[in-house]
């Protein structure tokens, strides 16, 4: 049989055999497929926005602030160039058939993709079409086209802006959804006691949940965002200690939780939403037990001569919890197992108190605060695989703590010192585009929403 | 412990009641008997439907069809039924392309202000606003009818199975190819693996020598989600391979585009260090 193989038979063979593997599906079924690659770093995405167009004159206000919210939050992504309006084609933009694409793919402006749109405006409705093209493209159908609804409200026009940058990201991530839309929550003494917070993730929109004039701290989402668990001073009969308290967005109010002896503390959510793991000293020393979200069927994690608090479980896995333990004279980090077992130290290459540990959305990156023998607190990031450690605050002098992550994985929110005052500040989470998010009082303890 | 406890002592009080038990065992038998046969009907009648899904499905090869229609009655509401629906839309009629605003829509009135950002985000945007792609451009697959047989992109690649020139495209018609036309998907893929390729994980020196290239191949179903996941060419260092299939691990990209009628795109992946980009 071989030998009646000529030479392009070969040839043909060699090249079956080279790309089977890879073939194997596109053959198999028919479908589509494509052939990319990726290598040392990718750059951004470079998006225009053209001014959104009013319709009628009452919808002029509105389109400049849907417009703007829209450049903020793309600009502030982390994925996104945003395009310098002041590059921008003069003609106006408001409407697919006005898209000239070679004006945008002009070297001059270079976009690689443009949104824009239009309002109309009625005293009881607003309505935003807004679409998003690809640029090099002209054959393409939008990649993004929507309409918008709703009241005609400064608050309703800034929700549709978020939702329109954040339905842009996620196309043009990949997938990853935007965060635009989701809200932190933190602790604010501006009204005279710490009370529970919450703001848009831009800094907008800030207002109080709680009026406990009590003491409120350390705030936690819910997986779902449908509750907010913190540690909260509510005297009851005539006793006041730390205990865990539970806040419903829902129903607008502080709900029910199991209370407990000795000093509660610093709860965390398991991924699933269906159990709070903190740290208590109802026996005695502070150790970390797991309930359920009413504080129900406490089960005791850790049995040690130093107290042990701040969980933060794995959101990927749900199986490795970070916690903070004093069990070797001055706080570190511990890994264990979400049942108690395989406690370890997560070793790092220099002294000082290392507390706060975040992980991120995917579960690969531990953030965390560290103060080192020779400074302040600062943030540093881990990736627990590789055991690489950065500095992402290298200020000197302030104070950087309690990061939290967005759901994206790009950004971190933490409170910070460098403005003199202690503040909520974000930031990505390579340390780069600072932005202060509070301004006045004294702010802290801030927590991402997850959705 | 206690939970075995619990029945044995139930067991052992019970015992006047056993007669009792009978007739609830008949009454189960009779329930379970006819709930059996409302199955056997209702996945009879679904047979009868299967043929229609196949017909409206596709003129030419349409055996993936057809398989499902006669498949879906049991074990799965699967996502290519969605699919097919969506995709015979756009043609049937131009402009309105959603014909599901499910849900009557309340645009949140903003009274409440901390419901808000767990209620208003989704409800406004998949109620109220519709997705334009189909009023504005007149889709180059210009099939016409509701019949969307012939020219779905799948068919395109058919033909041409094994002849594919090099490692980039295959042409197809109508549809066009994936990355000419969905230039953008093929971007936010290779941005998504890039933000999730931990590098740091490979050996410093094959990181530092800047030539280890390894290749992943999968499939991306409609909904985003990837499945048979497969290393088609390893780069020969360990380090460097775990790294792309960590890359690939748990992953999620985007849905696929709207207008794309497909089932699924199969990808060849690249992790290649010789890149600068």
């Amino acid at each position: 049989m071989l030998v009646k193989f000529n030479q392009f038979s070969w040839l043909a063979v060699a090249l079956v055999l080279s790309l089977a593997p890879i073939r194997a599906h596109a053959q198999n079924t028919r479908d589509p497929w494509f052939h990319t690659a990726t290598g040392l770093g990718i750059d951004k995405v470079r998006v225009a926005v053209a001014d959104f167009g009013p319709r009628a004159d009452s919808a002029k206000t509105h389109s400049e602030q849907f417009t703007q919210v829209v450049r903020d939050d793309l600009a502030f992504s982390g994925i996104i160039d945003l395009v310098s309006p002041s590059l921008y084609p003069t003609e106006a933009l408001t409407q697919p058939s006005e898209l000239k694409y070679p004006a945008w793919s002009d070297p001059g402006v270079k976009a690689g993709y443009v949104a824009f749109g239009n309002l109309t405006e009625t005293s009881s409705e607003v309505a935003i079409q807004a679409w998003l093209y690809d640029v090099n493209n002209p054959s393409s159908q939008s990649v993004v086209g929507k309409i918008y609804r709703g009241a005609p409200t400064d608050d309703q026009v800034r929700k549709f802006a978020h939702m329109f940058a954040d339905e842009i990201i996620s196309r043009l991530s990949g997938g990853t959804p935007g965060m635009a839309s989701t809200q932190i929550a933190f602790i604010s003494s501006r009204t005279g006691t710490k009370e529970l917070w919450v703001m848009d993730y831009d800094g907008a929109n800030q207002h109080a949940l709680t009026n406990l004039r009590t003491i409120s701290l350390m705030p936690r989402w819910s997986p779902d965002s449908s509750r907010i668990a913190f540690t909260c001073y509510q005297p009851y009969n005539g006793v006041v200690n730390a205990q865990i308290c539970m806040y419903s967005v829902d129903a607008g109010k502080v709900i029910s939780f199991a209370r407990f002896k000795g000093s509660n503390s610093a709860p965390a959510w398991s991924p699933d939403g269906t159990q709070i793991m903190f740290s208590s000293s109802m026996q005695g020393n502070p150790e970390l037990y797991v309930t359920d979200t009413a504080g129900g069927k406490p089960k005791r994690l850790t049995f040690s001569t130093g107290g042990s608090t701040s969980p933060t479980w794995n959101p990927k896995t749900g199986q490795t919890v970070i916690f903070v333990s004093d069990r070797g004279g001055i706080p570190k980090l511990f890994s264990m197992n979400a049942d108690g077992t395989n406690v370890n130290l997560l070793d790092v290459p220099d002294k000082g108190y290392l507390i706060d540990p975040a992980w991120s959305p995917n579960g690969q990156v531990l953030a965390f605060s560290w103060r080192r023998p020779d400074g302040n607190y600062d943030i540093y990031v881990m990736e627990p695989t590789s055991q690489r450690i950065i500095n992402i605050t290298p200020d000197s002098g302030s104070r950087n703590e309690r990061p939290s992550w967005a759901p994206d994985g790009r950004h971190i929110v933490f409170e910070s010192t460098r403005g003199g005052t202690r503040q909520i500040w974000s930031m990505l989470a390579d340390g780069s585009q600072p932005r202060q998010l509070t301004l006045t009082g004294h702010n802290e303890s801030p927590n991402w929403s997850s959705r | 412990m206690s939970y075995a406890a619990h029945p044995v002592e139930r067991f052992a009080s019970i015992t006047d009641e056993d007669l009792k038990l009978k007739k609830f065992l008949i009454f189960s038998l009779v329930l379970h008997f006819a709930l059996v046969l409302w199955i056997a009907v209702f996945v009879y009648l679904q047979g009868l439907r299967g043929p229609q899904w196949g017909d409206i499905g596709g003129t030419d090869g349409s055996v993936n069809v057809k398989l499902v229609g006669a498949a879906s009655g049991i074990p799965m509401p699967t996502t290519p039924a969605v699919t097919e629906s969506k995709t015979i839309e756009p043609t049937k009629s131009l402009y309105k392309e959603d014909p599901a605003p499910k849900p009557v829509p309340e645009p949140k009135t903003p009274t409440e202000k901390i419901a808000p950002f767990k209620e208003i985000k989704p409800k406004p945007v998949t109620p109220k606003s519709k997705i334009d792609e189909s009023k504005v451009p007149p889709p180059d697959n210009a099939v016409g009818t509701g019949r969307s047989g012939a020219p779905d992109i799948p068919t395109g690649y058919a033909p041409t199975p094994g002849g594919g020139s090099g490692p980039v495209t295959v042409k197809g018609q109508g549809g066009g190819d994936f990355a000419s036309r969905y230039g953008w998907y093929v971007e936010s893929v290779k941005r998504n693996i890039s933000q999730n390729w931990l590098q740091s994980t490979i050996d410093p020196s094959v990181r530092a020598a800047r030539q280890a290239k390894c290749v992943m191949s999968f499939r991306i179903l409609r909904d985003g989600s990837i499945t048979n996941v497969q290393m088609a060419q390893t780069s020969g260092n360990l380090s460097m391979d775990n790294s792309a299939r960590r890359a690939l691990d748990g992953i999620r990209f985007g849905p696929l585009p709207n207008d794309f009628n497909g089932s699924g795109v199969d990808v060849i992946f690249d992790f290649d260090l010789s890149l600068t980009h």
